[in-house]
């Protein structure tokens, strides 16, 4: 049944994911009982911009894009959820984003200046371990930024609490028996005097207090070095800047939150390194830069225009270029392909003009007992098929209809779509329920897009319950099937969906569920996207019966810039290709036949991340010092291309087993899957291994 | 937790019966630490049985032919008088006797006028004073109920077989059996046995609710126990074993040994917040009985050698804060940690100048012969 929707205007300051979580899954109340606000106040914002302002531009404000101006800066999520206690309660625009001399004059004593500067961006990040620091046990790292510790008075912070190299010696030798660097270091102390694990706070992070922390591994990989069996004058060199996430709850399910705090922890990393690089080098000089960032979506334009992906292309160039044109220095940024190869959430579809899409609508299915809500983007581009010009009109939004059919069979028959605006999904009858909001937007590429967002399909809310009061969504299969105006082309990506806390199992990831994806081989095992050894490609698409839903296009929608090195992953032991490492985007507007498929190489390249079919992961640090666990997934991949960039740029090891590819002679694999190379484990990394396991 | 077990068997024992119990069952039945029968039924070749002493019957009856009682003039039935009788014990018997004698020692009293306050005293004299902190304070303590039950997942294996063996854990530091090290063992094993005569007396007196008790939302991973919350019986044991293991093995006074980190102390500060991560204990819990247990081991150590007993100081329950949140205040209470807790047991590092303690020769040989199985380096 038809029904009219008014579209309402999505309030500027907010993304959708913002908006979803604060007015329809009822946050805004909790905002004020539980969690500080880091707000993004004008002048935040400016201060942020007025280094870029030559640089890139994010999404804009539609009152300054209608006049004619473009406002670059970080991305306008608006409220970012932080533990009560983390934000400045009163940040001042001249003292945000100053780098303290105190934090300089830590390090400019022993920084030589041929060193080489790794930044890692993670959650749980170990500063005690011995691998990060030096034969005298001082710490090689920089500066570590907590961003949601609890705020100690650092005006030039808008959250948490930052620690200087001074900072963290002071606590390793408190920590440390009989106060001496070398002594047994205490690291439940430690890790709590440091605020790298506040327990007593709600929502504190405490990623260290178990057994496995994923910043710890990667930067492990990225930059470990043994104080004992490495040279003194290589552990002087390489360097870390440091930045902590808060808790996987602060990240929101989607990630939302977690890119406002990526792209604080880029500008503050670039901020430092900058500083440094000046004061030791003189003002054109610039350290060596290799910024690690083992995170991703998988939901987003995939076409380099995410506000992140504009600061990281614009951080980059300021750095790289420091007012004279041909300088150049090493710097780059390495981000993981993404693991969600097989997690069905990708599909792309072709819509003829005024015809409806195929005849099977996509059907997304959406978990029972779900906590957490669910997410689809709904990319729009022209079609460039056939014999459309060059430059395909894009769709604009009142061009689409959406069908919606949701599990009870209710249908939303929804046009004259606004960017900016969005309108509500309710239960059947007049002032129903809300179950799902459909926004639409455009982003800074006039590409129109859209965020279906469901709600949760459990809540534990009861009378009395400081919980969000909303009614669940039903579960099931949300039938979404297209129309458009214009011959268009129509990417859709189930967004990252992950539990609040670390070790809860209640956020099930929903995917696109449809009768023509085939998910196995003949031979009964999982079947990738490409063949190993490679020939030809497995996926469904653009052919006969076969369903739009597919693993090609699945890279980690953070990725897609100029700038980033993408790195995927590939099994050891005989070089396949991870099944779960995402792939790149390929042309799937024309049949094979007709040259589709055409292979990309958005993907740079990929490293190990797996030893073998029964050797899980790649090893690398626990959270206890001296522990060792198995990770796996391209974090390590981006992690592992991060050491290997830094030796080189060292200087360490270039000429060592990382630079050369393994032999895996007859076995070639698809580079929309490894890029142009695998590439072996990087200098200094595991070297007592063979080469070849078995 | 189980000390003996036998026909007679352990805590819930007899033929089905102990955590490893059964007909021959318990810590010191077949299976257990010292590896035998406390009271013994095999006979020199074969076991005890019926048929057996049917046998015994009728040959006897074959072949003493007539015997009007008299003594047997070739025999010598004098047992020695001086410490060598006890190595003609068996061990589990030797081990039998020591507990006897450290329990007859040791007990367990209310303060005269606070109920909520309970006294350990060995021959009458106060060793070391606990007092439940209240209701509100255990409340405050709810937060790290939820704060540790994130930890489940990595924790599960070590909880569950903690329920009823934390030895195997010390004996992952240093050798520990029932040969280069069996009076190591029994003096652990002893350890063990009067910190469950101490919990068991002071759970009684102090009694004090579970955290299931508190909030539907706790649901711990294994079967919360049906007595007192207060003190934490995996603490005291645990600290008492890791306290006499730190004098024996390493030659360090707990209060060292809880500065230095030592690994028998770190282990029993995990196995005491094992239980808060299971979900049966709040970290108090495990403060008191770390408190007690480290009494417990070093009153054993003292008792050996004749040192003095200290100048006791009760254990000092941290202030609860309270917040501000919203419109709303909570109490919040601090977390079990050794930092914290190195102060508490200062007064372990030291002797009352009036504390003489009477000492017990049976304990003090079973203890020489322990530290003879840790010999040091250049001897001593």
């Amino acid at each position: 049944m038809a029904v009219k929707y008014d579209w309402k205007e999505t309030p500027k300051e907010y993304s959708p994911y913002t908006d979803f979580w604060l007015n329809v899954e009822g946050n805004e109340g909790r905002i004020k009982r539980e969690f500080g606000q880091a707000q993004w106040t004008p002048d935040v914002e400016k201060h942020y911009l007025r280094n870029y302002a030559d640089g890139a531009a994010y999404r804009a404000t539609r009152r300054e894009r209608s006049a004619g101006s473009v406002t670059a800066g970080i991305s306008p999520v608006g409220k970012i959820p932080l533990p009560i206690g983390s934000p400045n309660p009163c940040p001042r625009p001249g003292e945000l984003g100053r780098i303290p001399p105190e934090l300089i004059n830590a390090v400019c004593d022993d920084l030589p200046e041929d060193a080489v500067l790794i930044g890692v961006a993670d959650t749980g990040i170990a500063l005690g371990h011995r691998m990060f620091r030096r034969k005298d046990g001082k710490t090689r790292v920089i500066s570590a930024w907590q961003q949601s510790a609890q705020w100690q008075g650092q005006d030039y912070l808008p959250f948490g609490q930052e620690l200087n190299a001074a900072d963290i010696n002071t606590l390793l030798r408190y920590s440390s028996q009989n106060r001496d660097l070398l002594g047994k270091l205490d690291e439940e102390k430690f890790n709590r005097a440091a605020r790298l694990v506040e327990a007593n706070i709600r929502h504190g992070q405490r990623d260290l207090d178990h057994l496995a922390a994923h910043g710890t591994h990667v930067m492990s990989l990225a930059a470990g070095l043994d104080p004992e069996m490495a040279d003194a004058a290589l552990l002087k060199r390489c360097r870390m800047i440091v930045v902590n996430f808060p808790c996987q709850f602060s990240h929101g399910s989607a990630g939302n939150f977690l890119e406002a705090f990526a792209a604080h922890a880029m500008e503050r990393m670039f901020r430092i390194a900058e500083a440094l690089s000046e004061r030791m080098l003189g003002s054109q000089g610039r350290f060596p830069l290799v910024l690690n960032f083992s995170y991703g979506k998988t939901a987003g334009p995939r076409d380099s225009s995410a506000p992140l992906e504009q600061l990281i292309e614009a951080l980059i160039n300021k750095y790289r270029h420091p007012g004279q044109a041909d300088a150049q220095v090493a710097v780059g940024v390495h981000m993981p392909a993404g693991n969600n190869n097989l997690d069905r959430g990708i599909a792309q579809i072709w819509l003829a003009r005024n015809t409806p899409g195929p005849e099977r609508a996509l059907n997304w299915r959406i978990s029972p007992s779900d906590e957490t809500a669910n997410f689809l983007e709904i990319w729009t581009n022209g079609d460039v098929s056939g014999s459309q010009a060059s430059q395909p009109e894009l769709p604009t939004p009142e061009d689409f209809t959406f069908l919606i059919t949701i599990p009870d069979g209710q249908q939303h028959l929804i046009t004259g779509a606004e960017a900016g605006k969005n309108i509500d999904i309710c239960a059947e009858g007049e002032g129903g329920a809300i179950q799902a909001r459909l926004y639409c937007e455009k982003n800074i590429n006039d590409r129109v897009y859209f965020v279906l967002a469901v709600l949760p399909t459990q809540n534990h809310y009861r009378p009395g319950m400081d919980l969000p009061g909303f009614i669940p969504a039903p579960a099931g299969l949300w039938s979404i099937q297209l129309s458009c105006t214009k011959s268009a082309v129509v990417d859709f990506s189930v967004q990252s969906d992950q539990s609040r806390s670390f070790a809860s199992r209640t956020g099930l990831r929903s995917y696109l569920d449809d009768s023509a994806y085939r998910r196995h081989l003949e031979n009964g095992r999982l079947r990738d996207s490409y063949d190993y050894p490679y020939k030809n490609d497995n996926d469904s698409w653009l052919e006969a019966g076969q369903g739009p839903v597919v693993r090609i296009g699945s890279q980690n929608a953070l990725s897609t810039a100029q700038n980033c090195a993408v790195l995927g992953g590939y099994r050891r032991s005989d070089g396949q290709p991870a099944l779960y490492s995402a792939t790149a985007p390929v042309d799937l507007t024309k049949p094979r036949a007709a040259g589709g498929g055409s292979l990309a190489t958005q993907i740079d390249a990929a490293y190990p991340t797996d030893d073998g079919a029964a050797h899980f992961g790649v090893l690398g640090a626990g959270s206890r010092d001296g522990s060792t666990v198995a990770f796996r997934g391209t974090s390590m991949a981006a992690a592992l291309a991060t050491r290997e960039v830094a030796m080189a740029a060292l200087d360490a090891g270039a000429a060592e087993c990382g630079s050369a590819e393994p032999d895996y002679p007859g076995a070639a694999a698809a580079p929309a899957k490894v890029g142009k190379v695998r590439r072996r484990y990087p200098a200094g990394y595991r070297q007592d291994l063979p080469e070849r396991m078995g | 937790m189980l000390t003996f077990g036998g026909t007679s068997g352990g805590t819930s024992g007899g033929t089905s019966g102990g955590t490893s119990g059964g007909t021959s069952g318990g810590t010191s039945g077949d299976v257990g630490t010292l590896g035998g029968e406390v009271f013994l039924t095999r006979h020199a070749g074969s076991p005890g049985s019926p048929l057996l002493s049917h046998a015994l019957m009728v040959s006897q009856d074959a072949t003493v032919s007539h015997w009007n009682g008299d003594a047997d003039p070739l025999l010598n039935p004098v047992l020695p008088t001086d410490d060598t009788y006890l190595r003609s014990l068996r061990l589990p018997s030797q081990a039998l006797l020591l507990d006897c004698r450290l329990r007859s020692r040791v007990s367990v009293t209310l303060a005269k006028h606070n109920s909520a306050v309970a006294k350990l005293r060995i021959d009458g004299k106060k060793w070391a004073t606990v007092e439940n902190p209240g209701d509100e304070y255990f409340r405050s303590q709810l937060y790290w109920m939820r704060a540790y039950a994130d930890l489940r997942a990595d924790r599960l294996a070590e909880i569950f077989l903690q329920t009823g063996d934390i030895l195997s854990f010390f004996g992952a530091h240093a050798y520990l059996d029932n040969g280069r090290r069996r009076y190591t063992l029994m003096i652990m094993d002893a350890a063990r046995s009067l910190a469950i005569h101490v919990e068991t007396q002071m759970k009684y007196l102090l009694r004090q609710s579970r955290p299931i008790d508190y909030a539907t939302e706790v649901q711990p991973v294994i079967q919360t126990p049906d007595h007192s919350s207060y003190p934490s019986g995996h603490a005291v044991e645990a600290f008492a074993i890791a306290t006499v293991l730190c004098r024996l093995a390493l030659r360090t006074d707990p209060v060292e040994a809880v500065h230095k980190r030592q690994q028998p102390m770190v282990l029993a500060h995990r196995i005491a917040a094992n239980r808060t991560v299971a979900g049966v204990h709040f970290p108090v819990d495990s403060l008191a009985g770390a408190y007690l247990g480290c009494v417990v081991g070093e009153a054993i150590h003292r008792l050996a050698k004749g040192h003095k007993r200290p100048d006791s100081t009760p254990l000092a329950i941290p202030s609860m804060t309270q917040h501000a949140a919203g419109d709303a205040t909570t109490a919040t209470s601090e977390d079990f940690l050794l930092t914290c807790f190195e102060r508490q047991i200062e007064f372990l590092s030291a002797e009352s100048p009036h504390g003489k303690v009477k000492h017990d020769p049976v304990l003090a040989e079973l203890w020489k012969d322990a530290v003879a199985e840790w010999p040091q380096k250049g001897g001593a």
